[in-house]
């Protein structure tokens, strides 16, 4: 079936409209006009195929107003205007992954997602921790140490402060030392959340031979000292 | 006399802002409105407004938005910005200037058009 007049002109018009995704639009407010002027003549006494013939030829050169359309939805815009929007899009997505998620699962969740990030192959053992010590307005709870092949010894716990002040950061947490004397140097740590922080920190080359983790606090004449029994120290006790 | 768009071309302009300062309109109703306010001198080959009309929101003198009139059937509307209500004073200012010069030339009454 051939095209209508009406469909034919579109078609022209849209031929040189470079630009993707602005065609619906304009093809939808020039076929409404014609649609409407059809009307228009059909209620004059036309027929039909005379009303939009008629129409048609009031709109003008196809070509004409293809072009002049084409200078007003530059397709260089057009895609500055399509990436912009895609990556709004995209922010708008990671954000609530990076922040609102997180924040939830602190909220929300009991368990840390910085324990998951010690692969279990590397875990000599892992133990529960329920220490939990006060200094001033801030909460230390002292949650879990997991162990690895590498000696490293990972410290996980969450801190809060009950004033809104906010102000304290990922601050020192003590000395970390052992049952046989040794006192190690505090290496990498991470943090993670909102309200409930949750932070990792990791003591390299701690002692296999320790039965005890001790993390001593004393500063600004505020202390405390967590002394957590370790199952290595059986462990070793035991061979 | 009918005159085409080429004569009334440098003050288009003026007279889609003028229609759109009045109210929101749609494309056949603006081809409606100039013909019956100008007693049909002015026409237009229709479709040419079209790259008029989107060059105006492309500038930001008019925006553009879908909605149902009184008909129920869908159409895109255009509306004047705060941008094209500035720019229609200017417009008229200069129509003024125009046709004031047009009729000092001529000898006739400066604000016979206005």
């Amino acid at each position: 079936m051939p095209l209508s007049k009406k469909d034919n002109f579109l078609e022209e018009v849209l031929s040189y409209i470079k630009f993707p995704f602005d065609r619906d639009d304009i093809k939808k407010e020039l076929e409404n006009h014609i649609l409407d002027k059809t009307e228009f003549y059909t209620e004059q006494g036309y027929d039909e195929a005379q009303a939009e013939e008629l129409s048609v030829r009031d709109m003008g050169d196809a070509v004409v107003i293809g072009v002049e359309l084409n200078k007003q939805h530059n397709p260089i815009i057009g895609w500055v205007w399509q990436i912009t929007n895609a990556l709004v899009f995209l922010s708008v997505i990671c954000s609530i992954f990076m922040i609102a998620l997180p924040m939830a699962g602190t909220l929300f969740s009991g368990s840390g997602n910085l324990v998951d990030t010690i692969p279990s192959s590397n875990i000599v053992y892992k133990m529960d921790v329920n220490e939990q010590v006060r200094l001033d307005d801030r909460t230390i709870n002292f949650t879990h140490l997991i162990y690895e092949k590498n000696k490293n010894m990972n410290i996980f716990y969450e801190h809060y402060t009950t004033s809104l002040r906010g102000g304290w950061s990922f601050g020192t947490i003590g000395e970390i030392k052992d049952n046989l004397g040794n006192t190690y140097f505090v290496g990498s740590g991470g943090s993670r959340g909102g309200i409930k922080n949750r932070s990792i920190r990791t003591v390299e080359n701690f002692s296999e031979e320790a039965d005890t983790l001790i993390i001593d606090y004393d500063y600004y004449n505020r202390s405390y000292r967590v002394e957590i029994p370790l199952p290595a120290g059986d462990k070793y006790e035991q061979t | 006399m009918k005159i085409d768009k080429g004569l009334i071309g440098g003050s288009t302009v003026f007279l889609l802002l003028s229609l759109l300062q009045e109210t929101d309109r749609y494309g056949y109703e603006i081809i409606k409105d100039l013909e019956k306010r100008s007693d049909n001198v002015f026409q237009f080959k229709e479709g040419t407004l079209y790259p008029v009309l989107h060059r105006l929101e492309n500038i930001g003198y008019v925006k553009s938005y879908m909605a149902k009139g009184d008909t129920g059937k869908e159409r895109r509307y255009y509306s004047i910005t705060k941008k094209g209500a500035k720019q229609l004073v200017e417009e008229k200012k200069n129509w003024e200037l125009f046709s004031a010069a047009v009729n000092k030339v001529t000898g006739g009454e400066a604000h016979a058009f206005v």
